[in-house]
C-alpha cells in the first residue's frame, strides 16, 4: 500500500491499481505551460497587445487556464494521470485554447464564453477515463500495443472508466454540437452530409450482402462448394467472377459474400475474383453506365467497362492465386457466433448476418469519414482540372476514383463529366474506384489483411491503366 | 434465464441505425442524404434494419451465462453510430458554398441532367448548361427574355454586380453531388444575402459575354427544399 493509499482508504480502495507517486515537476510543467498559453495573445494578438497583462482580467485567465489546472491535478497528484496521456492531452488543450482565445482577440476583452473551458475539462475527463481504462488492463499504451504485436492481447472488458468516458464523449458531440451551433461551421456541415450520405447509401448493401453470405452459410450444401472446389483453377475462377453478373449491389454487398465462400471451400482466388467482378458486371451498373453514356458512345463504355471488369476480376483471382492465397482469411476479423446447438435457422442467418454486417460496418464507416474528409478539404480541380497525357489523366482518374468512394452504380455520371479527359482515362475512373477506393481499402484490410491490399494495388493498377490504354488506342 | 448483454448491446445499434433510416423515410428528410433515383435505399434499408434488429433482439435471452461486449467491440458499435451521433449534433446540416467551392470541376455536365425528366419551365441546371452549349440552349429555348423561376443557394457573394447561384445534381447521394453555378443580378432592393442561403429568385434571362445571367425581378428566401439535389 503506498502513503497515497494509506490516506485516503476509500478512494485508495477503487484506485489502488492505479495510485502511484506524486510528480509535482509534470504538475508544475504543465500549469506553467497553460499560463504561457493563456497571457501569450498579449504577445501575438494586436487587440491584446494595446493592453497589457492585467488583474481586471483575472476571471478571463483564470477560465481559460481551468482545463492545464485539472490537467496539472491529475498528471501530478498521486499518478492519477499516466504521463503518456498528458502528453496526448497538451497538444490538444493547448491548441483549442489558443483557437478559443484568437476567436476572442478581435473583440473587446472581456469574460472568455465558457464553451471552450467547459469542453476543454470534458475532454481531459474522457481522456482520464479512457488512461484509467488502460491501465486497469495493460498497463499503458506503449504496453497495450507490444503485447497485440505479440500476439499476448486479450480482449478487454469494459471497465467504469470507459464506460464513463464514452457516455462523456456522446454527450459532448451531441450537446456540445446543438449548443455550440457546429451546423453553421461549413467544414463540419460539408463533412456531415457526406459522411451520412455514404454511410446511408452503403450500409443497406452492406446488410444485403451479409444477408446473403447469411444465406449461403446456412441453406447452401456443403456439396455444392465441394463440387464448385473441385473445378480447376482456371475454371473456377473466371466462372466465378462471370456469376458476379447475379449480384445486383455495390462493392461494399460484394465482399461479405466472397467472404463467406472462401470459407466455404472455394479457392480464395475464386472468391476474390467473385468480389471484384459483382460491382462491376452487375445488371444495374452495366444500365446506369449506359443511361450515363447515351448518346457518346454509350456501347462502347458499356463494353469496355465489363470487359476490362472482367479480365481484370479474372486475372487478379490468377494472380492472386499464385501467390499463395491459400491463408488469405487467416484474419477471422473478430467473428464471435452466438449461435447454439440445436437453435433454429432463422436465428443462425441472423447471427451470421449481424456477425458480417457488425465486422464490415465500422470499416465502411471508417472509409466513408475519410472520403467525406477528402471531399470537404481537397478541391475536385485539383485532380480534374489538369490537362495531361491519356496515360497521366487515366493515373489521376484513378487516384480521383479511389479518394472518391463512389457507389458503382453512379459513379457514371461523374465520369461523364469529365470531359477534358480521354475516353481511355473515364474508363480507368469506371473499373478502379469499384475495385479499390478508401472504404474497400479499410473493408479489404479487416477481411483479408494489409498485404492482400497491397498486392491488389499492385496487380489491378497496371491492368486497369493498361487495358483502358488499349481501349483509348483502339477507340480513341 | 439471463441477458446476452453483447447481443443486447449490438441489436440496439441495430435499431439505432433502423430507426435513423426510418426517421429519414417518414420525416421526408432523405432527400438531404440521397438523390431522387437513388431514394429507395432509405424505406429498403429501413425496413430491412427494422426487422433485421427485431429478429435479432429476439435471441437476447440466454440459457447460460453469455461474456460481455470487450472495450474494443464496444468502441467498434460507437464509431459504426458515428454518423448518427454527428447528424444528431447538426441536425440541419446540408451541402452549401462550401461544398459548391470544393465539387465545382471544370467538367460538361450535360450528361447528368439528361436523364431529368423534362419540365416545361427551365431550371437551374438548364442554364447552366446552356451556358456551356449552344446546341443544348436550343434545344431548351433558353434564350434572352425569357421569364424564369428558379431556386437555389447563394455559392459566392455578390461581386458589386451579381451574385453566384448554384444547386447540386446528385445520382447516387451527397457524395457525387456536382454543382451547377449561374449568375444572378439582384435587384436595388434585394435583402442582403447570405452564403448558403436558399432562395427563390423570379426574372428574366439576360445573353452576356460570360453566359447568361439571370436578372431578378423578385428574389425571396426559402426553405431548403426536401430534394436539394434533384428536381
Amino acid at each position: 500500500m503506498t502513503a497515497a493509499t494509506a490516506r485516503h482508504p476509500v478512494l485508495g480502495t477503487a484506485l489502488r491499481p492505479l495510485l502511484g507517486d506524486d510528480r509535482p515537476g509534470l504538475a508544475l510543467a504543465v500549469s506553467a505551460i497553460g499560463i504561457a498559453v493563456v497571457l501569450s495573445p498579449h504577445w501575438w494578438a494586436e487587440a491584446w497587445s494595446l493592453s497589457g497583462v492585467s488583474v481586471d482580467y483575472l476571471g478571463l485567465y483564470a477560465s481559460a487556464w481551468a482545463p492545464f489546472g485539472l490537467l496539472a491535478l491529475l498528471a501530478g497528484w498521486r499518478g492519477l494521470m499516466s504521463p503518456w496521456m498528458t502528453a496526448a492531452a497538451l497538444p490538444i488543450v493547448t491548441a483549442v485554447t489558443l483557437r478559443a482565445l484568437e476567436a476572442t482577440s478581435g473583440v473587446a476583452l472581456g469574460l472568455a464564453d465558457a464553451a471552450p473551458p467547459v469542453v476543454l475539462t470534458v475532454i481531459v475527463l474522457i481522456l482520464w477515463g479512457i488512461d484509467v481504462h488502460i491501465r486497469l488492463g495493460s498497463g499503458s499504451l506503449p504496453d497495450a500495443w507490444r503485447d497485440r504485436r505479440a500476439g499476448r492481447a486479450t480482449e478487454a472488458p469494459v471497465t467504469v472508466p470507459l464506460l464513463l468516458s464514452l457516455g462523456l464523449l456522446v454527450a459532448l458531440v451531441l450537446v456540445g454540437g446543438r449548443l455550440g451551433g457546429v451546423d453553421s461551421v461549413a467544414e463540419f456541415e460539408t463533412f456531415t452530409v457526406i459522411f451520412a450520405s455514404i454511410a446511408v447509401e452503403a450500409l443497406p448493401f452492406v446488410l444485403l450482402g451479409a444477408l446473403m453470405s447469411g444465406l449461403i452459410e446456412v441453406f447452401v450444401s456443403d456439396r455444392a462448394f465441394e463440387r464448385v472446389a473441385r473445378l480447376p483453377l482456371r475454371l473456377q475462377v473466371p466462372g466465378l467472377a462471370l456469376c458476379g453478373m447475379a449480384m445486383p449491389v455495390c462493392e461494399c454487398g460484394s465482399v461479405p459474400v466472397a467472404r463467406r465462400l472462401i470459407l466455404r471451400g472455394v479457392h480464395p482466388g475464386a472468391g476474390v475474383a467473385f468480389m471484384l467482378a459483382a460491382p462491376i458486371l452487375n445488371p444495374v451498373v452495366l444500365f446506369s453506365t449506359w443511361v450515363a453514356y447515351s448518346g457518346q458512345d454509350a456501347l462502347l463504355m458499356v463494353g469496355a467497362r465489363a470487359g476490362l471488369g472482367l479480365a481484370l476480376a479474372t486475372a487478379t483471382g490468377l494472380l492472386i492465386a499464385r501467390m499463395g492465397a491459400g491463408r488469405l482469411l487467416t484474419r477471422s476479423g473478430g467473428h464471435a457466433h452466438h449461435h447454439h446447438h440445436g437453435e433454429g435457422r432463422v436465428r443462425r442467418v441472423m447471427d451470421h448476418l449481424s456477425a458480417d454486417f457488425f465486422f464490415m460496418g465500422k470499416f465502411v464507416i471508417a472509409g466513408a469519414a475519410l472520403a467525406a474528409a477528402m471531399q470537404t478539404l481537397v478541391p475536385a480541380d485539383v485532380f480534374t482540372g489538369v490537362l495531361t497525357t491519356p496515360l497521366v489523366g487515366a493515373a489521376l482518374l484513378m487516384a480521383f476514383a479511389f479518394l472518391l468512394s463512389l457507389c458503382s452504380e453512379a459513379d457514371a455520371f461523374v465520369a461523364i463529366s469529365f470531359v477534358q479527359f480521354p475516353i481511355g482515362a473515364q474508363l480507368a475512373f469506371l473499373v478502379f474506384g469499384p475495385v479499390l477506393d478508401i472504404k474497400l481499402a479499410l473493408l479489404y484490410a479487416a477481411t483479408f489483411g494489409w498485404a492482400f491490399v497491397a498486392r491488389l494495388a499492385v496487380i489491378t493498377i497496371p491492368i486497369v491503366l493498361g487495358g483502358s490504354m488499349l481501349v483509348q488506342a483502339v477507340a480513341g | 434465464m439471463t441477458l446476452d448483454w453483447t447481443r443486447l448491446v449490438r441489436g440496439a445499434a441495430l435499431l439505432a441505425w433502423a430507426g435513423f433510416f426510418d426517421w429519414l423515410w417518414l420525416s421526408g428528410r432523405a432527400g438531404d442524404y440521397v438523390g431522387p433515383k437513388t431514394a429507395w435505399v432509405v424505406p429498403f434499408g429501413g425496413i430491412v434494419l427494422t426487422i433485421t434488429a427485431l429478429l435479432y433482439l429476439r435471441g437476447t435471452r440466454a440459457h447460460e451465462p453469455a461474456r460481455g461486449p470487450s472495450a474494443r467491440e464496444l468502441v467498434g458499435l460507437l464509431a459504426l453510430l458515428a454518423p448518427l451521433l454527428l447528424v444528431a449534433a447538426a441536425p440541419s446540416s446540408s451541402l452549401g458554398a462550401l461544398a459548391v467551392e470544393r465539387k465545382r470541376s471544370s467538367g460538361d455536365q450535360r450528361a447528368a441532367i439528361n436523364r431529368l425528366d423534362r419540365t416545361a419551365d427551365l431550371t437551374l441546371y438548364d442554364i447552366a448548361v446552356a451556358n456551356s452549349s449552344t446546341e443544348y440552349a436550343a434545344e431548351r429555348d433558353v434564350r434572352d427574355g425569357v421569364k424564369v423561376t428558379i431556386d437555389g443557394l447563394v455559392s459566392k457573394e455578390s461581386d458589386g454586380e451579381s451574385f453566384e447561384f448554384s444547386r447540386f445534381l446528385a445520382s447516387c447521394c451527397a457524395a457525387d453531388a456536382m454543382p451547377y453555378s449561374i449568375r444572378v443580378e439582384p435587384s436595388p432592393d434585394a435583402p442582403p444575402l447570405e452564403l448558403s442561403e436558399w432562395l427563390e429568385v423570379t426574372g428574366t434571362l439576360q445573353s452576356t459575354d460570360a453566359g447568361f445571367v439571370v436578372v431578378a425581378e423578385e428574389i425571396r428566401a426559402i426553405e431548403r427544399p426536401s430534394n436539394p439535389y434533384g428536381v
